[in-house]
């Protein structure tokens, strides 16, 4: 908690250096990389499940939104969202100790409970992205949410998923990553 | 605690609803900063600055950059808005264009004339429609060749599969390789998509497939097809594939000179350039771009403006500093001068076996006395020696100068303009291999008589025979009418030697 304090507090600037503090030079390497990105995407993780984001996310918007902005309730929201993925497969990379995965599954965990979607069709991810998350292959529920948001994640990037989240039809030869088109 | 979003996801592709929550956020945040330019004392904007940033507009296209990082005004983000409506359209109904468009008509005609370039012969002079029994195999597996090569050129799918897969035409590898190197470069993905699909190799997608694409994902570059281009990279073409002998994608890219190209590559295709350029044997220096055929008639003032636009994609040192090598390769004098005044070093160069000056050389006319100037003038060694191997026996190597590159040239007035120019400029003529030994060798009595005059070594050692045991040597003293030993003499004493084959005959 104290961390996740420490990085939003005011001192930083803006608040996409945030978070990437805990990586960068300026703090003098008091963490080791894959250390780093363990703590890092634990943040995340962690911030995007706390109860005072749920009004984000009801279909019925409540009111208070404007308040909780105001009070700062949001402002790690951004960084979070956009990179979490970042610091899981971050963390992938590194050598990892064995007790620093149980962590990250619980976390993930409470996060998919939380956040996850009932839009979502089960459909199974490609073997490219399920294979990304080997690490993960004692979770095999986890492996395959992580795979598929990977794969949303990676379709964004590349324009193959318009603004409302949906698939471009007309435009589905961008992409060989989904076979059914 | 526990909030399961039923439906706020809309998304069925995403398991996770961070996006639309992330969405939600941005519209209030951005409701509640005030409309006004001057800010209020009871405004929450400096609040709001305070704890999200200065930038607090994002563009909603989840794949644009401005996604990730915002503008600071409500005003510049709808103006960046509008680059993403693309109202010129492709006027080809069964073309991706029709419906996504340009953003400017420059882009519109650059991608018509590139895609939808018409051929001389229209392909509906093939009658395809009626061929019911009538059986076109019986043209020469050539003809059969060009007559679907045409239908790929045209983007006429319906007419490809016809002809492959119900006449049976052009089935082999080879030729089935080749109409996806034309489609990569003038069709559209759909009709790519079939032929690569269909290839024969498909089924087993091992690496000669991936060499498949990468060669298809370069067509593509080296016509500029962007809907083909990026539909290869999704497919999973690499750019930065190594395919000795032709270029790599990446390089082939570069070389076309285009701004614009780069700029596509890395913002829409999700590029990522090397930080570092590979290993020599991974792939090509990248000094190559300035070996590029497509400033063949630029002049300095088009090259300098077509790099200032290709400059932020040449990220690495060794493009800039060897790139006169190339250049003067490219025998264009504008090109040379352009990387010279960018940082090319006039001497050095990442190709063993070769030197700027050497390159220049090697050209005639007037644009390579051009070129020589320039490096002179650039401070490039007149007297660096090149390293020769002998091809039977690979430790017998010896140096050469680029004078006596000259002096075995042949053409034009084999060579004796530049070799005077070189020895004015105080080439030695006297280091590696004996010019002198070259030229008699060869039979070039002005060359050998230029020279002499030099200070050039009559007698030169090292060589396997003696200079006047040469069957060149009955030339020379044939055109000047002496004995070699007077030959030397009277040159070296000043005299300005009359020759010619000719008035011995008379």
């Amino acid at each position: 908690m104290l961390l996740l304090f420490y990085l939003t507090s005011d001192y930083l600037g803006r608040p996409a250096n945030r978070g990437r503090y805990l990586l960068d030079e300026q703090s003098n390497h008091f963490m080791n990389l894959a250390d780093a990105h363990l703590k890092a995407a634990l943040v995340c993780l962690t911030y995007l499940s706390y109860s005072s984001l749920d009004t984000l996310f009801p279909e019925t918007e409540v009111s208070g939104i404007d308040g909780q902005i105001l009070g700062g309730d949001f402002v790690f929201l951004e960084y979070s969202v956009l990179e979490y993925m970042e610091h899981i497969k971050g963390w992938m990379r590194h050598k990892r100790p064995q007790d620093s995965a149980e962590t990250i599954f619980a976390a993930l965990g409470r996060l998919f409970d939380d956040r996850g979607s009932a839009a979502f069709d089960q459909s199974a991810p490609s073997e490219v992205f399920m294979g990304e998350f080997a690490p993960f292959q004692s979770q095999p529920a986890l492996q395959r949410s992580l795979a598929s948001a990977a794969s949303f994640l990676t379709g964004a990037r590349i324009g193959m998923i318009e603004v409302d989240g949906e698939y471009n039809d007309n435009d589905c030869w961008k992409l060989g990553l989904r076979q059914s088109c | 605690m526990l909030i399961v979003a039923e439906t706020t996801g809309p998304s069925t592709h995403d398991p996770l609803t961070l996006r639309s929550a992330l969405a939600v956020f941005r519209r209030h945040l951005e409701g509640t900063a005030c409309v006004d330019a001057v800010h209020g004392a009871a405004c929450p904007c400096q609040i709001l600055g305070k704890l999200y940033g200065p930038r607090r507009y994002h563009c909603r296209k989840l794949f644009c950059s401005a996604y990730v990082s915002g503008f600071p005004t409500k005003a510049a983000r709808d103006q960046h808005v509008e680059a993403h409506s693309r109202n010129f359209k492709c006027p080809k109904s069964d073309c991706v264009f029709a419906s996504t468009g340009f953003r400017s008509s420059l882009e519109l005609s650059r991608h018509t004339e590139s895609a939808h370039r018409v051929l001389d012969t229209p392909s509906s002079s093939v009658s395809v429609s009626g061929s019911s029994g009538s059986s076109l195999t019986v043209l020469l597996p050539h003809d059969q060749q060009l007559v679907v090569e045409d239908a790929v050129t045209n983007s006429q799918l319906a007419t490809v599969q016809h002809l492959i897969l119900v006449e049976r035409l052009a089935t082999d590898f080879h030729s089935r390789q080749r109409f996806i190197l034309s489609a990569a470069a003038h069709s559209t993905p759909e009709l790519l998509t079939w032929l690569l699909d269909s290839h024969p190799a498909a089924k087993n997608s091992d690496a000669g497939d991936n060499r498949t694409l990468d060669e298809a994902l370069g067509a593509a570059i080296d016509r500029e097809n962007l809907p083909n281009i990026k539909f290869l990279l999704s497919r999973g073409a690499d750019i930065m594939a190594n395919s000795t002998p032709s270029l790599s994608p990446l390089l082939r890219a570069l070389r076309r000179w285009n701004g614009d190209l780069m700029g596509f590559l890395v913002r829409e295709c999700g590029v990522t350039l090397p930080r570092k350029w590979p290993e020599p044997d991974k792939m090509l220096s990248p000094a190559n771009i300035f070996g590029t055929p497509h400033l063949a008639r630029a002049s300095l003032e088009e090259i300098k403006r077509r790099f200032a636009a290709l400059k932020p994609y040449v990220l690495w040192p060794e493009a800039y500093k060897f790139g006169t090598c190339r250049a003067a390769e490219s025998g264009r004098p504008p090109l040379l001068r352009f990387s010279l005044e960018i940082g090319g070093d006039p001497n050095k160069t990442d190709t063993p076996g070769t030197t700027p000056l050497l390159e220049s050389v090697t050209h005639s006319g007037s644009d390579g006395l051009e070129m020589i100037e320039m490096l002179l003038k650039a401070g490039a060694d007149i007297n660096s020696t090149n390293h020769w191997t002998n091809l039977v026996r690979r430790d017998a190597t010896r140096d050469f100068t680029v004078l006596y590159w000259v002096a075995i040239s042949a053409g034009g007035d084999g060579g004796l303009t530049k070799a005077k120019l070189l020895l004015e400029r105080q080439a030695n003529p006297n280091l590696g291999i004996s010019p002198l030994y070259a030229a008699v060798l060869r039979g070039k009595a002005e060359m050998v008589k230029l020279l002499l005059q030099y200070g050039a070594d009559p007698s030169p050692g090292g060589e396997q025979k003696t200079i006047d045991k040469l069957k060149g040597m009955q030339r020379v003293e044939k055109y000047f009418a002496a004995p070699w030993n007077d030959i030397v003499g009277r040159i070296q004493a000043g005299e300005d030697l009359e020759g010619g084959l000719r008035r011995k005959r008379n």
